[in-house]
């Protein structure tokens, strides 16, 4: 079974909010310096199925990623972790983009693949949380999407079984190939990469593509970004003055309706 | 003249005999050494042999003297073991002389000197020593059968069966005397001052019955004899040749490092996965192992219910190998070249009849339990108690790094132990940005800010657990507190400073301990400090030892090291202390028993508490906090919790508290505090907070 | 001696000329010692013992040679 599973690099998310800077006039993140970005948690998990499916059944694992320079990182990353190939697309008017241009990137550089029988990529990307580029990608390619799962089961060369996480439990879904599905967290621990891998990613050849190589010239943002800043948020504390305990939880009562609260 | 016949009542066919057992019994010991020797040589190489001197006194020291054997706390076995070899090797040199005598001295140079003075002190001398070998002897059935060690509870046949042979032979050897003095009724009988007891009850018999008894007992005798030599190879009594030579070969200067993967870009295999993969020294210590389980005693998983125990995992794997080595396979049993190997069943791969048997054994999986491999704290307390001096930690790490540097198989939790390693060089979350935040406060100075480095005394090396974690930062901040009190002038690395590595070492995996040394190592070389104190011993303990494989050669101290000669020196002064508050002292494996600090934290103590509570296993039998060896990121989940069972036993012996030096046994002292609900009455605190408290 | 390559014998590592050298000592070790005991005569047991001796040895180290050790 032939997997492309498509992965960002952000900044590195347990890195405390209070460090991270925003530029107003920019409206741009600054992620505290020294701290190296890495692979999006969620397209770990989407690497870590593809692996495992690629164990079970055999065939090849392609990663593609968009991004600047530093995701070359991320990549051969995911090639130390068992990834056959690797393509990075990488153009200035692209690595920036919104969900939308974003999605058709990559779905133009999945076109210009060989062969895929499934798409993996995570749920969403933990600095923007979207959640729209693996959607956007499955319309542009005409694939069924089934997003966030959990477990894939009984998978085969021309369908799986998937549970799909809903809000109060899962379903249990049958998906015909070629698919798309988004990954969630609890579907598995991404593995450590052992030092072969380490050693054979760092030898890998990772040919990059540009916005002309997929045919995008002059793509335009459908999403414009207003203002970016950090909401400083006030705690007020008032303490409800009463001479005895039921006093003040009557008054306290009071209060919260006069709030609307209850 | 007091003599004997030689050979009294023994016919010419027994003495025949005697001399084709004796080639019987070389042939045995040839052929088993030597599969033995070609077992061993299968491992990789092994450094070149130095020091050729120091290993032979070390070896004569520990055979002869039984250096390591006679010790605090086997005061009782080692004076056993004393008698015993003694005993057997004085009987041993007493046949030779009557080898001398009978076949040397007297056909080829016509004297005897069996006579007379040198035939009384003979005597007297050998029938003390029967008697020291047969005391020995029943000491240790005494020690194993009737004391309930814990380590004994399971005995195997064999210890029974050496144990039996040899008190056979001892108690033979006596009745041999007795019966040949009351047949012969020698007038020099006294002189045999053990059997002469047994000859007086003796006399009253008719001499031709004695004469029976004697030749019964000297078939026996020699019979039991070629036993015991032709099982030497088979049983324990191996260790007589394994374990003089196990000694013989350690590195004399292997006190603490790990071997280094030298080049380990370019290595293709990792570890050791099948024992072949152990260098051939490593294979000679599976061998040496005569489980006598003194590796048992201190260690702190055998004495929390956890699967690993070092001598069973050295017995295993000991005896894995030589089933490879095929001991008992040869000219009398089948081949083994063309056959798997299942424990010591022969398989042919190929015979459907044999389908059903399992596939080959193992090392990792079969033999050794990966739980084993991770349950160990690397505090060593195995290696130094061995008397052979095997060297379990190495062999545990080698088989850990396989699993991690090839396989890519270990707990989950070192996953974010090693992502967090390569992220933050901290094995927390915590950004590298922050690590030098608590400095700030406590006005420390970060050397990248120091205009002239060549002023400072020292560097001090804070750790990530002081630089990260609130309860250690307390310690940093104690200790930039003495610093400064004696005006030593220091700065701290602080953004520049990452991991050591130790965690990532132990843990097995060498790359990127190799990654974060050498970047620290580029670091302090720029700099080139005079001196280095780290307030951790493990940080101490890497920079000390192991950095110079990578090229960092650097003068370490530890803080209680500086502490202690700051006192010494008056530089630091401290009030005179009243009165002793009852705090015990925990020696931290490394830095008691891996690097021998353990005189200068008590002296400390000394100085500023007037005193503190020694625990019963302290020094080199201290007992580990379970945080060594990567487990401090590690869950416990197995057995009992080590922490505990050591805070019991300072609890135990009456202490208000306990003294360390270390911030993970602080961390693991801590959170058993609160677990057994002791807080009120139990306190846990460094030695620099000790001394801050008190300036 | 470990570590070092053993001596160059006059028969090299588990040949069956090696271990017929072997077992010819030994009996004639045995031999000697037997002569030597039956005979009365001495001088003789010393050097059959100790060719009887070294003899086993030899021929158990040439008999362990000869049979391989199991791979991995």
């Amino acid at each position: 079974m032939d997997i492309v599973v498509t992965v960002k690099q952000v900044p590195d998310p347990d890195i405390p909010p209070t460090h991270f800077k925003v530029d107003e006039a920019a409206s741009k993140v600054i992620p505290p310096a020294g701290v190296a970005p890495v692979m999006n948690g969620y397209d770990a998990n989407a690497l870590e199925a593809a692996l495992r499916l690629k164990e079970q059944l055999g065939g090849k694992v392609t990663v593609v990623s968009l991004g600047g320079d530093s995701a070359r990182d991320t990549l051969k990353r995911a090639i130390a972790m068992g990834a056959d190939a690797a393509v990075h697309i990488n153009d200035p008017s692209l690595n920036e983009a919104d969900s939308t241009t974003t999605a058709r990137a990559l779905a133009a550089a999945i076109k210009k693949l060989d062969h895929f029988d499934l798409i993996l990529s995570g749920r969403q990307a933990s600095d923007t949380d979207g959640g729209q580029v693996h959607l956007g990608i499955a319309t542009h390619l005409g694939l069924p999407a089934v997003s966030p799962i959990q477990k894939i089961d009984d998978a085969s060369a021309d369908s799986l079984t998937v549970e799909r996480i809903i809000e109060d439990g899962y379903q249990r879904l049958k998906v015909r190939l070629p698919a798309l599905l988004g990954v969630s967290s609890e579907m598995n621990e991404p593995r450590y990469p052992p030092l072969k891998g380490i050693m054979a990613a760092g030898r890998a050849q990772i040919p990059v593509w540009t916005a002309a190589d997929l045919g995008l010239d002059g793509v335009a943002p459908r999403v414009v970004l207003r203002r970016l800043y950090v909401e400083t948020r006030e705690a007020k504390v008032e303490l409800i003055q009463a001479d005895s305990l039921s006093e003040a939880g009557t008054k306290l009562a009071d209060k919260l309706r006069e709030a609307r609260l209850v | 003249m007091p003599t004997r016949q030689i050979g009294w009542n023994v016919g010419e066919i027994a003495f025949a005999v005697m001399y084709v057992l004796v080639a019987v019994q070389a042939l045995v010991l040839g052929y088993a050494f030597t599969r033995r020797y070609l077992m061993w040589r299968r491992g990789r190489d092994y450094a070149p042999i130095d020091r050729i001197g120091e290993r032979v006194r070390q070896t004569l020291a520990v055979a002869l003297l039984h250096r390591r054997l006679i010790r605090p706390g086997y005061r009782y076995a080692g004076v056993m073991h004393l008698f015993i070899f003694w005993g057997f090797v004085v009987l041993f040199i007493g046949t030779i002389i009557v080898l001398l005598e009978a076949d040397i001295a007297r056909p080829y140079f016509g004297f005897s000197f069996y006579q007379g003075t040198f035939y009384v002190v003979y005597k007297l001398v050998i029938n003390l020593f029967g008697l020291l070998f047969l005391i020995g002897l029943l000491m240790a059935a005494y020690r194993r059968y009737a004391q309930h060690l814990p380590k004994f509870r399971r005995s195997l046949s064999d210890d029974a069966i050496v144990l039996a042979i040899l008190l056979f032979l001892g108690v033979t050897g006596f009745l041999l005397e007795a019966l040949r003095l009351s047949a012969t009724r020698d007038a020099a009988a006294p002189i045999h001052w053990v059997a002469y007891p047994l000859t007086l009850v003796l006399n009253g018999a008719d001499p031709s019955v004695l004469a029976a008894a004697h030749t019964l007992t000297w078939w026996s005798h020699m019979l039991a004899n070629t036993a015991l030599l032709v099982y030497i190879p088979v049983s324990k009594l191996a260790h007589i040749f394994t374990g003089p030579t196990n000694v013989f070969l350690r590195a004399t200067d292997a006190r603490a490092a790990l071997p280094l993967i030298a080049n380990i870009e370019e290595q293709e295999h990792f570890g050791a996965a099948r024992v072949t993969d152990f260098n051939w020294k490593q294979l000679v210590n599976f061998d040496a192992c005569m489980r006598c389980g003194r590796c048992l005693d201190f260690c702190p998983t055998f004495n929390t219910g956890k699967p690993l125990k070092p001598r069973q995992l050295i017995v295993e794997v000991g005896a894995y190998m030589n089933r490879q080595a095929g001991l008992l396979a040869g000219p009398a049993g089948p081949r083994v070249d063309e056959a798997g190997v299942r424990g010591h069943e022969l398989v042919a791969p190929d015979e459907p009849r044999l389908a059903q048997v399992p596939r080959v054994a193992e090392l990792i999986g079969d033999v050794v339990s990966e739980d084993e491999l991770w349950d160990c704290t690397t505090c060593r307390a195995c290696m130094e108690q061995c008397p052979v001096r095997i060297e379990h930690v190495p062999l545990i790490v080698e088989m850990r790094r396989n699993l991690v540097l090839e396989q890519s198989r270990f707990p989950q939790e070192l996953v974010s132990l090693f992502n967090n390693l390569e992220r933050n060089a901290n094995p927390y979350s915590f950004p590298a940005s922050t690590r030098a935040d608590w400095a700030a406060a406590a006005g420390v100075q970060e050397l990248a800010a120091v205009a002239d480095p060549g002023e400072l005394e020292l560097i001090y090396w804070v750790g990530c657990m002081s630089s990260f974690d609130a309860r250690n930062q307390r310690v940093a901040n104690a200790l930039a507190k003495i610093l400064k009190t004696a005006e030593v002038k220091f700065a701290i690395l602080g953004k520049e400073e990452s991991c050591v590595g130790d965690p990532a070492r132990r843990a097995g995996n060498e790359y990127l301990y190799q990654l974060l040394a050498q970047t620290n190592i580029e670091r302090l070389n720029q700099y080139q400090p005079k001196r280095v104190v780290a307030s951790c011993p493990h940080c101490f303990n890497t920079l000390k030892n192991e950095y110079p494989q990578l090229g960092g050669s650097y003068e370490v101290v530890h803080h209680s090291q500086l502490i202690q000669g700051l006192i010494d020196s008056g530089r630091l002064k401290v009030p005179a202390a009243t009165l002793r508050d009852g705090f015990a002292y925990h020696d931290p494996c490394y830095l008691g028993r891996y690097n021998e600090v353990y005189d200068e934290p008590r002296e400390v103590l000394n100085s500023v508490r007037g005193g503190f509570v020694e625990l019963p296993r302290c020094r080199d039998r201290g007992f580990c906090c379970g945080a060594g060896g990567a487990r401090a990121f590690m869950e416990e989940k197995r057995g009992t919790r080590i922490s505990h069972n050591r805070l019991n036993e300072a609890i135990g012996a009456q202490a208000s508290g306990v003294a360390v030096a270390c911030p993970f046994c602080v961390t693991m002292f801590e959170d058993g505090v609160r677990a057994l609900n002791v807080e009120e009455r139990f306190a846990v605190r460094d030695i620099a907070e000790i001394v801050a408290e008190a300036l | 001696m470990i570590g070092r390559v053993p001596k160059r014998r006059l028969f090299d590592r588990g040949r069956p000329e090696a271990i017929l050298g072997a077992a010819l000592v030994t009996l004639v070790g045995i031999a000697l010692t037997s002569f030597g005991v039956f005979t009365h005569t001495p001088p003789a047991v010393a050097p059959g013992a100790t060719l009887a001796l070294l003899g086993g040895a030899w021929l158990g180290n040439s008999l362990a040679r000869r049979m391989p050790l199991e791979a991995g």
